[in-house]
């Protein structure tokens, strides 16, 4: 992949982000408007100018061997995991949580060693639980499907 | 002197000493694993001291970068691969003292370099900082606006190797800073219409997210790779003559790292190849720097350490922040209450010099933690990195939701942590957002008041001497890089055109 098609992608999604942004500034009061209008004219300019060098040097440039897709393959699942977990905290709580994601997280990353898997996650998870509940007094997220507490 | 005594007796608390000690243990520990660095170690804890007293939490997270400074030597001599960039001359010279069979020897030094630096930058905060701060105390809103703006300079420092890109993450991340109530008038901007940005993003789980979750990423590249194979350590005895011939060295590193902890951005980095390169044009047998030059590594170990303390001096006095660690702290700071400035040592004295003191002790307890991880250092790096990986997602995640008790903020976390891996996956600097993000506010409330203060005749700025001078080296900032940079390429084309001759 050429390196600078990865500087047009941000460009685009930089400019529009940018864009969801200068929709809201109307609704701005006046008194509040000026500096973030500065700065969101300096950020539409500089996006411009990346994505306008991005594109000519994309002509120019020779195609490089990179290892955007094995990363893409290992990465992106590795994410889609997290949001899961995510997700199902406020579901199942925190405790099952964790220990559901640190098991699925070790496995997927191939830890061969099943003991450290399992005692390490369920091992992690109470210390931590303890910790935040009883020391640091924070309620950790309790599931509205069910709730492992103590 | 009385504030200076209520600092000893605080550190000297049972508790205090257990937070120094345990903060060491975590932050070497960081340290010593490559890819781990001591700004992810004070990111992932500074959540674990919202509970704390704000003069332990300041211990617990100065315990955290300086064991995190020290720990990156620890593979640099073992396995040759340096933990943070700034052990990268220890590397060199540690490499060929471990193929001599003198791994312990070389770790003894470093161990020993490393306190000396760190102690001695410590005082050099206990005596500059109030100093400073005396001068800091004519600081208005003018002066607050240029402080602010000198302080974004750095990231035109942090990005010498992508000016563009550097410069770009920061404008865009000084308008992320806008989201929220104007700080002046109060009106909601940019809140998309969710309640939760009506009091803009929380810089902590932004911080979180941009310094741990990409190293994760890239842990998973190779997931099944152990961090390292590394040599014997060996007998940790030193030469008398190690110490003897290398005092002078120490010093000298030492200062030159305080001076350069206190210019925003130069960080350890920077100080450990300055003051490598000073000592092997002062040594007597420059001939032995690449080949296990005990000289070499205490230079480089000595300077390094050196800026832990440096980096404090501005920080504390004026609010800048010069390194991403210093922008860590510095969120901490303002979350217990103590906002750094002119005022910090009047106002919290009780918890500044707690925390300059305990930094003074820290480096001296560093010696034995330090001499602990030597002896069992070659155990750290058999953790294997899947386990890295999934413990530091679970501590990110758990440290980000108390922060302020709700999944926002670790959305807002897993987000900044995404962003931030495309962004050093696209040569894009991330240190820029956490300056822009902690300055952004303070820059915009102190321009509208100036402008409000000197309304039609904003020139009238430059009538107070303080707002002048720093306005002289905030141009300066800018400006000097950019001459150097220009300097550089001017070089490199014309050593480039001598070897086409």
């Amino acid at each position: 992949m050429k390196k600078s098609f990865a500087d047009m992608i941000i460009g685009i999604v930089l400019l529009a982000f940018l864009t969801s942004l200068a929709v809201q500034v109307p609704a701005i009061p006046e008194v509040s408007r000026g500096y973030p209008l500065v700065l969101l004219i300096i950020s539409y300019v500089m996006t411009i100018w990346l994505l306008v060098t991005s594109v000519l040097k994309q002509k120019k440039e020779e195609k490089q061997e990179t290892q955007v897709v094995e990363q893409v393959k290992i990465i992106v699942p590795y994410c889609l995991m997290i949001t899961v977990y995510l997700v199902m905290m406020s579901k199942i709580g925190y405790i099952a949580s964790t220990v559901l994601f640190m098991i699925a997280s070790l496995i997927y990353l191939k830890l061969k060693n099943k003991v450290v898997l399992a005692v390490l996650s369920v091992l992690l998870t109470i210390i931590l639980y303890f910790v935040f509940t009883n020391f640091l007094t924070v309620i950790l997220p309790r599931g509205s499907w069910f709730n492992i507490a103590f | 002197m009385e504030n200076i005594m209520l600092g000893f007796s605080n550190v000297f608390q049972l508790s205090n000493l257990l937070v120094c000690i345990g903060g060491l243990f975590v932050g070497v520990l960081f340290g010593a694993l490559p890819g781990f660095s001591a700004t992810m170690a004070v990111a992932i804890f500074v959540p674990f001291t919202y509970v704390m007293e704000p003069g332990a939490a300041l211990l617990l997270l100065s315990a955290l970068y300086c064991g995190g400074v020290f720990g990156g030597s620890i593979p640099a001599v073992l396995v040759g691969i340096p933990g943070t960039p700034a052990s990268a001359p220890t590397a060199l010279e540690g490499k060929a003292l471990v193929k001599r069979g003198e791994a312990g020897r070389a770790l003894n030094l470093v161990t020993l370099a490393s306190c000396f630096g760190g102690f001695v930058s410590s005082a050099a905060l206990l005596v500059c900082a109030p100093l400073l701060a005396k001068i800091a105390k004519m600081v208005g809103q003018p002066e607050q606006m240029f402080v602010a703006i000198f302080g974004l300079s750095v990231v035109v420092m942090l990005s010498q190797e992508n000016l563009f890109k550097g410069l770009m993450v920061a404008f865009v991340s000084l308008l992320l800073a806008t989201f929220g109530q104007d700080p002046v008038e109060g009106f909601p901007r940019f809140t998309y219409g969710l309640s939760q940005l009506t009091g803009g993003f929380s810089v902590v789980p932004v911080l979180i997210g941009l310094f741990s979750l990409p190293e994760v990423f890239k842990m998973l590249e190779d997931p099944l790779g152990k961090m390292a194979e590394s040599g014997k350590v060996g007998s940790l005895k030193l030469k008398l003559t190690d110490i003897t011939h290398n005092m002078f060295n120490a010093i000298r590193s030492t200062i030159i790292g305080v001076c350069i902890g206190i210019i925003p951005a130069a960080g350890p980095d920077i100080a450990a190849f300055l003051c490598y390169n000073e000592a092997k044009k002062a040594s007597r047998e420059p001939e032995k720097f690449g080949n296990g030059s005990p000289e070499g590594i205490v230079a480089a170990e000595a300077g390094n350490n050196g800026v832990t303390g440096g980096s404090l001096i501005p920080l504390l006095t004026l609010g800048i922040p010069g390194s991403a660690p210093a922008a860590i702290f510095l969120g901490a700071m303002i979350i217990h209450g103590v906002r750094p400035g002119p005022t910090l040592f009047t106002q919290h004295a009780e918890t500044v010099y707690t925390m300059i003191i305990g930094f003074a002790l820290i480096n001296i307890l560093m010696y034995f933690v330090g001499m602990f991880f030597c002896k069992c250092g070659s155990l750290i790096l058999v953790i294997p990195k899947s386990v890295l990986a999934t413990v530091i997602v679970v501590l990110a995640v758990v440290g980000t939701f108390a922060t302020n008790k709700n999944m926002f903020d670790v959305y807002v976390m897993f987000g900044a942590g995404i962003i931030g891996y495309l962004m050093l996956r696209n040569d894009f600097p991330t240190s820029p957002v956490a300056l822009a993000l902690l300055l952004g506010t303070n820059m915009e409330k102190s321009m509208s008041l100036t402008r409000t203060m000197y309304e039609g005749e904003l020139w009238m700025v430059f009538s107070r001497p303080l707002a002048a001078a720093l306005a002289v080296f905030t141009v300066f900032s800018f400006v000097f890089p950019l001459v150097k940079m220009a300097g550089d390429r001017k070089k490199k084309q014309a050593e480039q055109e001598h070897k086409g001759e």
